[in-house]
């Protein structure tokens, strides 16, 4: 090669180098990991806007003290916390244990009564010795008759002059004679079971 | 029609070249095969060094290589935006990954458990992997991110440390290596070729063959002839002449001329980056000499200087073509320098010696014939003395006289009978004993002596030797009062 190829542009050798800072690691996320249940719990979760609705359907919330008879993963508690119930005033009950243990690790439920035992056995063990002026639930679909009827045989005043109320989520073909249905649901309400129509009651027992 | 530029940087050694079009399969073929890729981002074809096939390829496609036209540091810069819009893309991507599963983590935030046998139970499950592969995919990319930054900078660091004077002048002793090995094979075929020409004969070639007889630069045959299965019937004769026609073939060769002038002009470059060679200034010596032609592959080269001033360079073989034409040169101190100055060679600058940690011996005298005797009758003084009231008969000894040469052969190895020893001011040798790990003289030296101590005997001191034909010296030793008890003895 000719000797002139042995040269450079006249262009500066070198070039300043920029200091690249450490990128800042991912900020650590929670992601729960999905409790694992058998189907036969009928464990299909009320969604938040529902159970919003629902607890409207009480009026005022605070201290009545309220039955949550399958409370499954908490959603209906949670909506009545959010509405200004006092855990203090909250029995749940949950049959299945990985829920019942979910339920007692929540932090605001502290002080609610947490009870792991079938609600049906639950009901018969205290009909006539207690009563709830307000439940709210959403029953297992298959029993749903049978749940309903053990709550209803545990609604009383407990002293308050309001008359006791149930509010339930049931299946549309759902018929009972003192309930009166709020508000029929939307297919794929659930986003375990689209296809299945829902509507919301509530039942009243008045006073003596 | 496709216009071609053909360059070469001289700053990393590589050609490039520059189409203008797609290139036709057989011309691509052609230069994939000469070691050139394709460089995307650049849009060039690139060769990862300079050779002899990779230049004519080049010079046929485009008429003529050109200097390359960017640098290495622009090119380092084009290449760390790039790397840098590739760590930005990896943000993006793991800020996107990121928000995707926690789109799908939303399925599960009301709390809705997986119904272990419901039909819903493989989409929530399905779900759930896509969000633990999609957090993944985030953290993966996340963690990209700090490699192309790491990547982008090494980039611009390499740039500059590759320009550096460190790196340069490591360049430069790595150039010079490359030299002496192009420049050792043209020595041995010059070698080779000489000794083949002066012993013709084909006994002479069966006794090289037969004994296996080398050159110190490499084999006069190559050895794997006698084994290789294209090479193994031939006769001596005709290894002799392959052997020849080898030598001649690299020799004349074309390219590894190409090679030497290349790798000289790459020589060129790098010094030039370091400014102007200096004349050397001092007084040009044949150690200096040697020392240059040796760096420029010479082979064994010898500089005497002559009586007129001049300086004489020989070697066995050629001298390197880029310092002259032919097995000597003779040239004066100034065209010396002028020559070392033109081939980029400075004269390094001499070292001071490390200074030895050992003490300086005492001086080494060749006593004169008259201090030798005084100090072998003072040796048998003290003998007789020693031996004195125990029944032993000192013995007495003579000095030796001898030639240096005779003294030299008497001295060889460990135990020779030729000895240097250090005497102290009273005569007596200076031995040395190890007391508590140190080692310990009997007393303080004056000086070194020669002795004798062939001949040996017990109660018989050792002979104080006289070179004859070497300058002798007077002792360092007051002989009147050391050997005076021994005068009033006799008197």
């Amino acid at each position: 090669m000719r000797p002139g190829l042995y040269t450079r542009p006249a262009k500066p050798l070198s070039i300043p180098v920029e200091r690249r800072r450490g990128v800042a690691p991912l900020a650590p996320r929670e992601i729960a990991a999905p409790v694992i249940v058998d189907k036969a719990t009928e464990c299909h979760v009320t969604p938040p806007d529902v159970a919003e609705r629902m607890v409207a359907i009480f009026g005022d919330c605070g201290d009545v003290m309220t039955l949550e008879p399958s409370a499954g993963t908490g959603a209906l508690l949670t909506a009545l916390l959010n509405a200004g119930q006092s855990p203090f005033e909250i029995c749940a009950i949950e049959r299945e244990v990985s829920l019942y243990r979910g339920l007692t690790l929540r932090k605001d439920l502290h002080g609610a009564g947490c009870i792991s035992q079938c609600f049906l056995e639950y009901a018969e063990e205290w009909k006539g010795r207690g009563d709830f002026p307000r439940i709210i639930m959403n029953p297992p679909f298959r029993k749903v008759k049978q749940h309903i009827a053990a709550a209803v045989s545990l609604m009383g005043q407990q002293g308050h002059r309001e008359s006791a109320q149930l509010v339930a989520l049931v299946p549309i073909t759902f018929e009972h004679p003192d309930a009166q249905t709020v508000e029929e649901l939307p297919p794929g309400t659930f986003s375990t079971a689209p296809g299945v129509r829902t509507k919301i009651i509530l039942i009243e027992k008045p006073g003596t | 029609m496709t216009d071609y530029t053909a360059t070469y940087s001289a700053e990393d050694n590589k050609l490039r070249l520059y189409a203008s079009t797609r290139l036709d399969d057989e011309t691509f073929a052609r230069i994939k095969e000469a070691g050139f890729r394709w460089a995307p981002k650049q849009e060039l074809f690139v060769a990862p060094r300079w050779t002899p096939a990779r230049e004519d390829i080049l010079t046929d496609l485009a008429g003529e290589i050109e200097p390359e036209g960017t640098t290495m540091a622009e090119r380092a810069e084009a290449k760390a935006e790039r790397l840098d819009a590739l760590a930005n893309k990896r943000a993006a991507q793991s800020n996107a990954f990121m928000r995707a599963s926690e789109d799908l983590a939303r399925a599960f935030e009301g709390g809705q458990p997986i119904l272990v046998g419901h039909h819903s139970e493989r989409k929530a499950r399905k779900t759930q992997e896509r969000m633990h592969a999609l957090a993944d995919k985030a953290v993966k990319a996340h963690r990209a991110i700090d490699y192309w930054q790491w990547k982008a900078e090494s980039v611009q660091h390499h740039a500059n440390r590759k320009n550096s004077d460190r790196t340069r002048a490591n360049r430069i002793k790595t150039l010079l290596k490359e030299l002496r090995d192009l420049q050792r094979a043209y020595n041995h075929a010059a070698l080779v070729l000489e000794f083949w020409e002066r012993n013709d004969k084909p006994e002479q070639a069966a006794h090289v063959i037969e004994r296996g007889l080398a050159l110190p630069t490499g084999d006069l045959i190559p050895w794997r002839w006698a084994y290789d299965d294209a090479t193994k019937d031939l006769t001596p004769e005709e290894m002799r002449l392959k052997a020849m026609e080898n030598a001649r073939a690299v020799l004349n060769g074309p390219k590894r001329a190409r090679w030497i002038a290349h790798v000289l002009g790459r020589l060129s470059y790098e010094r030039s980056m370091f400014g102007d060679v200096p004349r050397f200034g001092g007084t040009v010596t044949p150690v200096i000499l040697q020392a240059f032609a040796r760096e420029h592959g010479a082979h064994k080269p010898k500089a005497t200087a002559t009586e007129d001033g001049r300086f004489i360079l020989e070697s066995t073989a050629p001298l390197p073509l880029h310092i002259a034409d032919g097995k000597t040169l003779d040239l004066d101190a100034g065209e010396w320098a002028d020559l070392m100055q033109s081939a980029g060679y400075a004269v390094p600058e001499p070292t001071e010696r490390r200074k030895s940690s050992k003490p300086k011996p005492a001086t080494l005298i060749n006593p004169t014939l008259e201090d030798a005797e005084k100090l072998q009758a003072l040796w048998a003084k003290q003998m007789q003395e020693a031996c004195a009231g125990k029944g032993i008969d000192a013995k007495e000894n003579t000095v030796t006289q001898t030639t240096q040469a005779r003294y030299s052969a008497l001295s060889k190895g460990d135990y020779g009978p030729g000895q240097t020893v250090e005497i102290g001011a009273d005569g007596r040798r200076i031995r040395g004993t190890w007391q508590r790990m140190e080692y310990v003289k009997t007393g303080e030296p004056v000086c070194r002596i020669r002795i004798n101590t062939g001949g040996g005997d017990f109660h018989k001191p050792d002979s104080v030797c006289h070179i004859t034909d070497k300058p002798a010296k007077a002792l360092p030793l007051d002989f009147a009062a050391l050997m005076a008890p021994q005068m009033e003895a006799a008197e």
